[in-house]
């Protein structure tokens, strides 16, 4: 008992104290830094998030690992992962460990881990590719998201060493795009709203320095929202903001979004909304919506088939 | 409030001013608001008859009319739950939210929008009334054995409210896009598209105001105190528990109807009790009044705000304002005696403390090699050695440590704290030293294109500094008053509760890295990380010899302790500085894990070890092995995912903190 005098316990646990950095400081602790020179890699691209994922698969490649790929495939969808990639575990901490076992001769990410950039390279190189420019704050020029993700996305496949495939995918999109100018030939133009339904009240919608934006517009199509939205092109807001354009239609993406849509359609304040009163509202699936070249061709096919959808 | 005399009040308007004002102002906004939309000679028939054809009328009628209904109800219902909370729990601190209530509604939420799609068409507010039930009935069931003790309930409200998050937490990491519109509810927007909650609200809110004017009797007499209450014949039990239904069932409402709104629950029975309502009965109407109001005035602030703010969620701005009001309160609470002190029998003393120490110090190394040799890889679980060993060390080793000595520095910290306020509940993060970390590591987030670790913890550093200097600027006033420094340190700590909720609502891809962190990852931890964790920790328990003085006389009283030879001011300062220091270098570290800061020295406690030299070094041991096993079943139980070590320690040592907390 060291409570008799308080010193016997005092003088114990000083010298526990003592021993812990002792134990605390294993040798091997810091070692390891040089393996990376020397560790074979089994070869590959692995992509850490699922823009540099798209993007990797948009050129041609399958990468040797993606985070999160059965939420991937729900909510992202396109470019289709085949089968037998390995899942690298969530997108804000992709497995390190696995990481190292899967030996890949490159990372592309987003820029989003640079905090363990340094950990990362151990491994390989890593490559950045921002798909979305969100530096472009609300102000952003017309065709700014669209051209930015073009010149991402040629900017990744000259460093991986394959020019040619940026501009085969570059051409699919203008192909597509073409198509759905085509399809909507027929279709009465008019402003959309482009949106996904978070709560019974509240939309996340797409503003001008959207991709979303850019792809209306190369389709001919105004964007009705001409609000703020923040730094990836969307903004948070209620219902009844979107009360500005009577001659709007409302595009949501995600198919969450027919249920949402109809309860808000029951409340008598968005019973008067133009666009539920006269049924101007067209769902889309998921698509991921910073999630450049590939998202963009995505939008635009899914769009037109959405407004058009007995063409031909 | 019956601990806390109040400053000698106004006598001649009494608490009619405030609430007055409040109303003064509220109306005033709202007009100015309403005549944004509608001129005034059509505000009549807006409300009553709106021309269909007529937007702008429609909007007046269905979002700001009931917007207005809203907020009166809602803060009526928070000030007046507040006011009974405090008089029940006979603690200043006491407000809805410290019963956990908010934090089982929304964990309620999380488990209907994830597994039970069809109880949410029955209507959420349902969904919630359930969960705050449960929690309300969880919390009574815990503190029933101890006669419904103040200390006990906000004991376990505080367990329960930590546990209930965290397990929301791990839902809202793995399902982020499901539930975001769970966190757009649980930030407090108070908009409206109808009346259907305002109708919901008022006669649920009549027929609860009208039980606790008739329970006003017996309530009044627990304000006696318990022996007092007890010789006039009074069920103590029985009055506590009438009062304690009635509060939490205000509460689930309002939590129910637009998520979490803080302190109107506090500030409106404070603002009341200060402007010089006494007695029971005026306290209660007041502060019901002056929560109606403040919420109106609040809420219509924000719409009068410009439009990028006005997006804003009512909640998270009340918090906001509610910290200068909360810091200008602290030196007019006069304090008779610190509020929460009356801890239950002490476990038995450990016969050994220092064999207990030893052998716990002895399983270290031990328990750090079995964390790294051991581990899940792509084939399943594996014991590595030799060569294998080597290759998953540099992966491993540098978490397991960050880990260990960070719930070794929170368990130090929490264990000084609660040593020295002599309040049980005193964990670290209610220093507000780690939201201050985490303010500093968001503005890094948000003005930095690509921040590096480095430039992350300094910007987490100086953020924590910041906070600890406006502390120790606080404190020194008044030498540093435990309760003062807890109630600005709980201040301090919602501003980053606010702040992230705001940027949840947001939505902004960046976010997730955010949230792992401030869910206790140490993912980002390197070798240099780790062992400057591992110094700093080593450092700390040092330093236990030389403090353990200090910690066993500061509890006997300031006079005690003078006589004794302690300057009370200047080993307040000390101890205060040093658990601020090491709870900041944990948040930085291995994220704000409050829960473990709690656990680690009630653990210590529970095994007997009584002395603050053997209690600290206790919890330093358990707090670090707590951590140290939950990153280690982190890193394996969904590889190639991971658990977040800080929210895995909450889950699964919650119910264990409980189960001890309902034994006792």
């Amino acid at each position: 008992m060291p409570g008799i005098n308080g010193t016997v316990g005092r003088r114990r646990v000083l010298r526990a104290a003592a021993l812990l950095p002792a134990v605390l400081l294993p040798a091997g602790l810091m070692a390891g830094g040089a393996r990376a020179a020397e560790r074979r890699t089994d070869g590959g691209v692995c992509a850490l998030d699922w823009t540099s994922a798209q993007a990797l698969l948009a050129l041609g490649i399958v990468p040797r690992g993606l985070p999160e790929l059965d939420r991937y495939r729900r909510a992202v969808v396109e470019p289709a992962v085949p089968d037998g990639v390995p899942d690298i575990g969530a997108r804000a901490e992709p497995n390190l460990e696995l990481l190292d076992r899967l030996a890949p001769a490159r990372f592309v990410s987003d820029g989003a881990l640079s905090a363990v950039q340094g950990r990362l390279e151990r491994i390989a190189p890593v490559t950045v590719h921002p798909p979305f420019d969100t530096r472009s704050d609300g102000d952003g020029q017309p065709g700014g998201q669209l051209a930015f993700a073009v010149a991402s996305l040629r900017g990744l496949a000259a460093g991986l060493g394959v020019p040619e495939a940026a501009e085969r995918a570059v051409a699919r999109l203008d192909r597509t795009l073409a198509a759905a100018r085509d399809r909507l030939s027929g279709w009465e133009p008019r402003p959309l709203y482009i949106l996904s339904v978070l709560d019974g009240r509240r939309v996340l919608i797409h503003g001008r320095n959207s991709l979303y934006h850019d792809v209306l517009d190369r389709l001919g199509i105004a964007n009705a929202w001409t609000g703020p939205s923040g730094p990836y092109g969307h903004a948070t807001v209620t219902m009844d903001r979107l009360a500005g354009r009577p001659d709007a239609g409302l595009v949501n993406i995600g198919s969450e979004g027919g249920r949402a849509l109809e309860a808000l359609a029951a409340l008598p304040l968005f019973a008067g909304l133009p666009f539920l009163r006269e049924g101007r509202v067209t769902i889309l699936p998921p698509i991921l919506f910073y999630g450049g070249v590939p998202a963009a061709e995505r939008f635009a096919r899914l769009l037109g088939e959405g407004l058009a959808p007995h063409h031909g | 409030m019956a601990d806390t005399a109040m400053a000698p009040p106004s006598r001649r308007f009494g608490p009619a001013w405030p609430v007055v004002g409040l109303f003064l102002l509220a109306g005033l906004v709202s007009a100015l608001v309403l005549e944004r939309q509608v001129p005034p000679e059509l505000w009549w028939r807006a409300l009553v008859a709106p021309d269909p054809a007529r937007l702008d009328q429609l909007a007046a009628h269905y979002v700001l009319f009931p917007r207005f209904a809203v907020a009166l109800l809602v803060g009526a219902a928070l000030g007046l739950a507040g006011a009974i909370l405090q008089q029940v729990l006979r603690n200043p601190l006491a407000e809805p939210a410290t019963l956990g209530i908010s934090a089982g509604a929304h964990l309620s939420l999380a488990v209907a929008t994830l597994w039970l799609p069809e109880a949410l068409a029955l209507g959420r507010e349902w969904v919630a009334l359930a969960g705050a039930g449960l929690s309300a009935a969880a919390l009574l069931a815990l503190s029933w054995r101890k006669g419904l003790s103040p200390v006990t309930v906000v004991l376990a409200g505080l367990v329960l409210s930590l546990y209930a998050g965290s397990v929301s937490g791990v839902m809202v990491l793995f399902n982020h896009d499901l539930l975001i519109g769970l966190f757009l509810w649980g930030a407090g927007f108070l908009d409206q598209q109808d009346w259907s909650m305002a109708a919901f609200l008022a006669p649920r809110l009549a027929v609860l105001a009208l039980a606790a004017a008739l329970v006003l009797r017996p309530l009044v007499l627990l304000g006696l105190g318990e022996g007092g209450a007890r010789s006039l014949g009074l069920s103590v039990a029985g009055a506590r528990l009438a009062g304690l239904v009635i509060a939490v069932m205000l509460a689930a409402l309002s939590v129910a109807a637009v998520g979490v709104v803080s302190f109107v629950g506090l500030a409106a029975p404070t603002i009341v009790g200060m402007a010089g309502a006494r007695r029971l009965g005026p306290r209660l109407l007041w502060a019901t009044l002056c929560g109606a109001a403040l919420l109106w005035a609040t809420d219509a602030l924000v719409l009068l705000a410009p439009v990028t703010y006005r997006e804003l969620p009512t909640g998270a701005v009340t918090a906001v304002l509610g910290v200068p009001m909360l810091l200008w309160l602290l030196p007019r609470l006069r304090t008779a005696a610190p509020p929460v002190t009356t801890a239950a029998a002490p476990p038995p003393r450990a016969s050994r403390p220092a064999l207990l120490l030893a052998g716990g110090a002895l399983l270290l190394p031990l328990a750090l090699w079995a964390a790294v040799a051991a581990g899940r890889g792509p084939d399943g679980w594996e014991w590595s050695a030799g060569d294998a060993l080597a290759a998953v060390e540099p992966w491993r080793l540098p978490r397991a440590l960050a880990a260990l000595a960070g719930g070794a520095m929170l368990a130090v910290a929490g264990a000084t704290l609660q040593r020295m306020t002599g309040n049980p509940l005193a964990a670290p993060e209610i220093l507000g030293v780690s939201s201050g970390a985490i303010l500093g590591v968001i503005v890094l987030m948000f003005s930095a294109e690509t921040p590096g670790r480095g430039a992350q913890i300094l910007a987490g550093g100086a953020g924590a500094a910041a906070v600890l200097a406006a502390m120790m600027a606080l404190g020194r006033r008044d030498g540093f008053s435990p309760d003062r420094l807890l109630l600005a340190g709980i201040a301090t700590s919602s501003i980053s509760g606010v702040v992230v909720a705001v940027l949840m609502a947001g939505h902004d891809p960046r976010l997730q890295t955010l949230v792992t962190w401030l869910s206790g990852s140490t993912y980002m931890v390197g070798p240099t990380d780790a062992l400057a964790a591992a110094l700093l920790a080593g450092l700390a328990v040092a330093a236990i010899p030389f403090v353990a003085r200090w910690l066993d006389l500061l509890p006997l009283g300031g006079g005690v302790a003078a006589a004794l030879g302690v300057s009370p001011p200047l080993s307040r300062a000390v101890l205060f500085s040093l658990s601020a220091l090491l709870t900041a270098a944990a948040t930085l570290i291995v994220g704000p894990l409050s829960f473990v800061g709690l656990m680690g020295p009630h653990l210590a406690r529970m095994l007997g070890l009584q002395r603050a030299a053997a209690h600290l070094a206790g919890s330093a041991l358990l707090g670090g092995l707590v951590m140290l096993a939950a990153d280690w079943l982190g890193r394996g139980v969904i590889f190639p995912y991971q658990v977040p070590a800080g929210l895995l320690a909450s889950v699964i040592g919650g119910p264990f903190l409980l189960w001890l907390l309902g034994r006792r």
